[in-house]
């Protein structure tokens, strides 16, 4: 099994909650277990870090995938070349049908005014794969979703929709795979800057812009939405220090708490919060880790998100008594979010320049809410 | 058949009484080592004089407390139902997957959830069993079809074959439906962890019924796993026998699986570690089973504790992990065959 495959795994358990992503380890458990051994550490193997999301955590956030030409604004300069983690890829000209099979490109393509020909489902079984947020750039179109929950890619289907262009952004396909779709079209994948599934926002919207010929557009969009944090973030002066986290129940008395490395997360630290050092510690560059019961303390920040499958999953961790001796439950500073189909649970996870505004207006008073430390306050959505 | 046990009876007595210690002492390690440092007060305070506000008493006594006593139940069952199927199919890689006893708790576990929309744990108990039971029964049937009846050989097949067909219809439930994978994946990593203390407490009676009821069958065990014939000149209803024996395995087993979720190898394992002792004699191997299979399975939790701070490991893993070479180690003795 590769790495990148238990990576791809483990980020979409996190963030969606298992719900994308079935924990392969917990089904090969059940269904006998002779040989399995193998491939069940692996899924728990998230305490080790791979070298490439060291390597990529180091780099500056500034410096994403790369523009070759001038990148004037400008539309129409096609062939453009785009750099990424495998290599580079020439689009020869503006493309018409655009394919996305990263888990969020629905929306930055959307955003820029092209209508995906097919995208690809996440979680949350939203109709065409897209969630409330993008409905309005979505109009009336009726994108063919793309249902490849394991991570597997069904390349005879991405074939037969003739695509001019792939964009797998977020997608943390591997170099066989990027081969593959190469061939059936230009395929842009994840940059080789961050970790997969760790390229921010705004790289993704530019990039994508790029493959597009919207530029200008895309540059628009960037602004705008970086307008609304840092007022949402000047508003709240609160935010400004305040620690976060965000996790998940792992159901083996353990919890996923997610890294800072993340789009998610990046959009948190920059309303004003911090990951608390101790936490940081124990994520390191990963997207995220495994933290046992016993050290449920390190969650315990000035605002806690606490993502869930399942109401009896929510009432479980708050009827707990060693969760209850901490500061977020008695002080009200934890948001639940009881289901993965949850919009502003969506939105938070897929974090993008569509994502990001529907955030604002609905996460961020739930976050002063939670901040202020009243539990009369309630910051449950 | 008659093999002598490697130490005469008056060692094996003493030997057990040391497994025990030794039993007392890794349940107080369980109690002490942990993913976080506890003192040896709080510890002891936790159990005698617990402070809710302390945070380290609080991990004591609603963590490491819970799991320490499925722990003690859940090896007690699974060694005892290990060492039972060893005895009646005479197959010395018998298990209780080997009839599909755990495929089938699981797969019971699953369906229900699938059709019942089952959300608690604590519901989750019977289906085990009636999901354990059906599939022993479907072994057994398979199994004694055609000539000769029900030889090892053919229930060790027909167990092969009804255990896949579980585990593919399982998993196909699983990849059809969302939310029955969002209930059931908490229960499907076998873990002494982040259990509710009450599924345990609610199985806990048909435990005991399976564990004494059990023990009482060591002198028929004894004869069983002598043979067909033997057993029936012998005078005894070999049938009769082998379906009591399978329904108390279906009691341990099922009541494992629904208490940790499935829990590989330690059902296999430690019945052939016991008889490196014990030889044959079911009643010594019995007796120690019901101590080494808590001890190893304790001992094999608090590995899992500490391997992967801040995590955890599952137990469930590393008992497949340390199980393996165990197995292998053994296979490569001779007595592994002389059941």
């Amino acid at each position: 099994m590769q790495p990148t495959r238990l990576t791809r795994r483990r980020f979409l358990r996190v963030l969606a909650g298992g719900s994308a992503a079935v924990p392969l380890a917990a089904i090969l458990a059940a269904c006998g277990d002779k040989d399995e051994p193998a491939s069940a550490t692996g899924s728990t193997s998230a305490a080790t870090p791979s070298p490439e999301s060291r390597q990529a955590a180091a780099a500056t956030p500034t410096a994403g995938t790369t523009a070759t030409p001038a990148a004037t604004g400008t539309s129409g300069a096609f062939p453009v070349t785009i750099e990424h983690k495998f290599g580079t890829t020439e689009i020869p000209e503006q493309p018409e049908r655009v394919v996305t099979i990263g888990f969020s490109e629905q929306d930055p393509v959307l955003a820029l005014g092209v209508k995906p020909v097919a995208v690809r489902e996440w979680f949350g079984n939203q109709p065409y794969a897209v969630w409330p947020w993008a409905q309005d750039e979505l109009g009336d179109a009726t994108p063919q979703v793309l249902v490849m929950p394991y991570g597997e890619l069904d390349f005879e289907t991405i074939a037969a929709l003739r695509p001019d262009v792939i964009i797998a952004t977020h997608s943390g396909i591997t170099e066989d795979e990027y081969t593959r779709l190469s061939q059936i079209a230009p395929t842009v994948a994840q940059s080789g800057d961050y970790p997969d599934f760790g390229m921010p926002w705004q790289e993704q919207t530019r990039v994508i812009g790029r493959a597009l010929g919207r530029e200008a557009v895309a540059e628009e969009r960037i602004a705008q939405v970086e307008a609304a944090i840092a007022e949402a973030a000047s508003a709240h002066a609160e935010f400004a220090g305040a620690t976060i986290a965000w996790a998940s129940p792992s159901g083996d008395g353990q919890f996923w708490a997610v890294g800072p490395n993340t789009p998610p997360m990046r959009f948190l630290i920059s309303l004003g919060f911090v990951v608390p050092d101790d936490l940081a510690k124990v994520v390191g560059d990963l997207d995220s880790a495994q933290i046992s019961k016993e050290q449920i303390n390190l969650l315990d920040t000035d605002v806690l998100i606490m993502q869930t499958d399942t109401p009896e999953q929510r009432s479980a961790i708050e009827a707990d008594p060693l969760y209850q001796q901490l500061r977020v439950s008695r002080e009200g500073r934890t948001i639940f979010f009881e289901r993965s189909d949850d919009p502003i649970y969506g939105a938070l996870s897929f974090s993008t320049v569509l994502s990001l505004p529907y955030l604002v207006e609905r996460l961020v008073p739930l976050l002063a809410a939670a901040v202020d430390g009243d539990p009369s306050t309630e910051a449950t959505s | 058949m008659a093999h002598r046990g490697t130490l005469p009876a008056a060692k094996l007595g003493a030997t057990l009484l040391l497994c025990v210690a030794a039993l007392a002492v890794v349940a107080v390690l369980s109690l002490r080592v942990g993913s976080i440092g506890i003192s040896n007060a709080d510890a002891f305070d936790a159990l005698f004089h617990y402070n809710p506000a302390s945070y380290e008493q609080t991990v004591v006594r609603t963590l490491r407390l819970p799991r320490t006593i499925i722990g003690l139940g859940v090896g007690a069952a699974l060694a005892m139902a290990g060492a039972a199927m060893q005895a009646t199919t005479r197959n010395p890689l018998a298990g209780p997957d080997l009839l599909g006893v755990n495929s089938g708790a699981a797969f019971g576990i699953v369906t229900a959830v699938y059709y019942g929309h089952l959300t608690h744990p604590l519901q989750f108990v019977w289906f085990a069993f009636a999901g354990g039971l059906a599939a022993a029964a479907a072994t057994y049937a398979f199994g004694s079809a055609g000539p000769g009846g029900a030889t090892p050989v053919k229930l060790a097949l027909a167990g092969v074959v009804v255990s896949s067909l579980l585990s593919s219809w399982l998993t196909a439930l699983l990849l059809l439906d969302q939310q029955t994978l969002e209930v059931v994946r908490f229960w499907l990593a076998g873990s002494l962890a982040g259990r509710d203390v009450t599924t345990f407490t609610s199985v806990l009676p048909f435990l005991l019924v399976g564990l004494i009821g059990m023990l009482a069958m060591a002198n028929q065990l004894d004869i069983l796993s002598m043979g067909e014939d033997t057993a029936r000149s012998l005078g005894m209803h070999t049938g009769r026998v082998r379906a009591v024996v399978t329904a108390l395995v279906v009691l341990l087993a099922g009541a494992a699986v629904a208490a940790a979720g499935p829990i590989g190898f330690l059902g296999l394992a430690v019945p052939h570690i016991v008889r490196l002792f014990t030889g044959p004699d079911y009643r010594w191997t019995l007796a120690y089973c019901l101590v080494v299979g808590p001890l190893l399975l304790l001992s094999a939790d608090i590995l899992g504790r500490v391997v992967a701070r801040p995590g955890e490991v599952q137990v469930g893993i590393v008992t497949a992990v340390l199980g393996a070479p165990v197995l292998i180690a053994l296979a490569r003795q001779r007595r592994v065959a002389e059941l």
